[in-house]
């Protein structure tokens, strides 16, 4: 196969010897082929910064593939060989700075800071002056076929290939413990595993060789260096599980039919490797059995993902047929309190009281009605991502225990006291959108009111370390533990089917969203049933 | 994130710079040295080396050469060198066998008359 290469007979001869070729094309050549597949395919499909950044790993490693191959190939001539290994180590270094821009990227969706660059930077820039300067390497060895390196120089790359992994298994630990919002824990710890552990695999094999490896390189271990590049298919399985699980990179279908060539590619390439006549026809089943369970899987795969397609669609359309239908409904509720109000107001005429007792109930009626439209408006905007916040700087203290004051009357009309508590002087300010805080505290206090049957409300704000703290907490029935977590789902009510309450369950699962979409928190606490409730909203305070 | 693409260009760029460093250097002007084991003479002026470790009872005696890649004839990487001399080649240096030039599993031995001039087998 390589007689037509062959430059030098004496290191053609001296490496079939030393490893057999097949075994070097198999580590080297699917490898590099599906790093290739993969980061074009991902690249091609998105358009951002870790789209690009793969598609330079995969890029560098399969170039570094070839580099390592034809390193190999010493028969090809004593120049190609210490070209191809005088550059290897950059383009290495390469790769493992794009892996920790691409791991940056992928996790928090910006770019790296601008010191992170200048000190990647800076890192990979001696070993770049060395090799311009050709001081990297110091002869070729005819007797071995290798290349005799700079034991000062070329040790410095690994260090800074430590440094890479290092930074990145830190920058993992640190995203996993504060995961941003955008990427579930989970997937944090997915992603920089993988990486990490194809930058260790990758390492490990070359430093392995580089400790074992004496300089005079009279002993040939530099076939320990193969199985590095086996960390390439784990870092695609890692990514590849993300894609398919986590829809990473907004990838719909990919999964199956990039794991399936995969496969195919690796046990294709090991016709290189198997020489007797039972083995080609066992790797030939394989092949086969491998391509009808791989459509069979690509099928099953293509089917659930348009049944779910076709269940968002079914889900967006509901969403936008109760904002129609909640609009349609809204218009003659308010025109029936319009009229209820000219009938209360006496505008329409002399009137008796139970005429206006009637009209006010129709008020209330009407106004419980227009609450439960409203939400269900706001629930269809949160679910078709059409919910804008307009945020602002205010004092949290003046807006919450201001709308505090405003539900005294119906605390005092249910039997109740209302205590408005500040226990702060001073302005407690936060940014936030106010109208929808406003909504959130509000819904709150309804709850507590309507579910309390005697006792009272407290309304509370007050700093809680770097926080503003708003609490609603209440003397009514409580909440058992097994309900707590529920509490903010959608149609959740705890029990207040049972205590014929009106209310659509969305009330708390909208306080949620809208809280942690303006940068807060929001839970509930109970002692248990019986013992009453307390639903607290934090925001960070905001400095003048 | 233009900027991160205009610094990804930079380190890229700064890659084929070095690449076609190389390649000038290496490939088209070779400017590098090899280092050969060739077979040592009786006549030869100063030690030369044994391989300890190799698998003949017997193993030929060579000594080392060193010479600019530019200048070296192609049957010294094919090992087929008879009677290599470095006296028609500017850039040619020979070692012979001293205790500051031996290496691990290497002796010094004085050439002898039923030395062969064959190639010797190297590890």
């Amino acid at each position: 196969m390589f007689s037509h290469f062959v430059a030098v007979q004496y290191c053609f001869t001296y490496l079939i010897d030393q490893i057999p070729v097949g075994l070097l094309l198999y580590s080297h050549v699917p490898t590099a082929i599906l790093a290739l597949l993969f980061g074009t395919y991902v690249a091609a499909k998105t358009h951002n910064l870790s789209g690009a950044m793969l598609f330079l790993i995969c890029t560098c490693f399969a170039l570094w593939c070839i580099l390592d191959l034809t390193s190999w190939f010493a028969f090809l001539g004593s120049p190609i060989l210490m070209l191809t290994w005088s550059i290897e180590d950059l383009v290495a270094l390469m790769m493992f700075f794009c892996s920790y821009i691409f791991l940056y990227s992928f996790v928090t969706g910006t770019d790296i800071p601008r010191w992170q660059q200048v000190a990647g930077l800076a890192l990979i820039m001696p070993t770049a002056v060395w090799t311009m300067l050709g001081m990297n390497l110091t002869l070729y060895d005819a007797n071995a076929c290798v290349a005799i390196e700079n034991d000062m120089i070329t040790q410095y790359p690994y260090v800074v290939e430590a440094i890479f992994i290092i930074a990145s298994l830190i920058f993992t630990v640190r995203q996993y413990l504060r995961p941003p919002e955008r990427m579930a824990p989970r997937a944090i710890a997915l992603a920089g595993s993988g990486v990490v552990l194809f930058l260790a695999f990758f390492f490990s094999s070359t430093l392995l060789v580089n400790i074992l490896a004496p300089s005079d390189s009279s002993s040939y271990v530099y076939n320990y260096e193969i199985y590095g590049l086996f960390g390439m298919p784990l870092f695609i399985a890692y990514f590849g599980y993300l894609i398919v699980r986590y829809k990473a990179f907004d990838l719909r279908i990919f999964g199956a039919q990039a794991l399936v060539l995969s496969l195919a590619a690796i046990v294709l390439s090991e016709f290189a490797f198997v020489t007797t006549t039972t083995n080609r026809i066992l790797v030939s089943v394989t092949l086969v059995l491998i391509a009808i369970v791989g459509r069979m899987l690509t099928r099953s795969v293509k089917e659930e993902i348009g049944q779910r397609k076709e269940i968002q669609r079914l889900s967006d359309e509901k969403s936008e047929f109760m904002t129609f239908a909640s609009h349609e409904i809204r218009n003659p509720i308010t025109a029936i309190r319009g009229y209820a109000s000219l009938i209360y107001d006496g505008t329409t005429g002399e009137t008796n009281a139970d005429t206006r007792l009637a009209a006010q109930k129709i008020l209330v009626r009407g106004d419980d009605v227009l609450s439960l439209i409203a939400e269900f408006l706001s629930k269809s905007k949160v679910e078709l991502g059409k919910t804008t916040y307009t945020i602002t700087t205010f004092d949290s203290t003046a807006t919450i225990l201001a709308l505090a004051e405003d539900f005294r009357p119906h605390a005092i009309a249910q039997g109740l006291t209302l205590e408005v508590r500040n226990d702060s002087p001073h302005q407690i300010l936060i940014t936030a959108d106010e109208t929808k805080l406003r909504e959130v505290v509000g819904n709150l206090i309804d709850n507590a009111i309507k579910y309390t049957k005697e006792g009272g409300v407290k309304v509370s704000v007050e700093r809680h370390a770097a926080s503003a703290r708003i609490m609603v907490s209440d003397t009514g029935p409580g909440i058992a533990p097994d309900v707590l977590p529920k509490l903010f789902h959608k149609f959740s009510r705890a029990d207040a089917q049972k205590a014929n309450l009106l209310g659509t369950g969305v009330g708390l699962y909208l306080g949620k969203t809208f809280i942690e979409g303006m940068g807060g928190h929001i839970w509930a606490e109970s002692d248990g049933p019986g013992k009453g409730s307390r639903f607290i909203i934090e925001f960070p305070l905001t400095s003048r | 994130m233009k900027g991160t693409y205009i610094f990804l260009s930079l380190i890229v760029s700064m890659i084929l710079i070095a690449a076609l460093a190389s390649y000038v250097r290496y490939v088209h002007s070779k400017l590098f040295t090899i280092m050969a084991d060739v077979p040592c003479e009786i006549t030869e002026p100063g030690e030369c080396f044994r391989d300890d470790t190799a698998v003949d009872a017997s193993p030929a005696p060579y000594k080392k050469v060193y010479v600019r890649a530019a200048d070296a004839p192609v049957c010294l990487e094919e090992h087929t060198c008879a009677h290599f001399s470095c006296a028609t080649i500017a850039s040619c240096r020979v070692v012979f066998c001293s205790p500051d030039t031996l290496t691990e599993g290497e002796a010094c031995v004085t050439a002898s008359p039923t030395v062969s001039p064959e190639p010797i087998p190297t590890r």
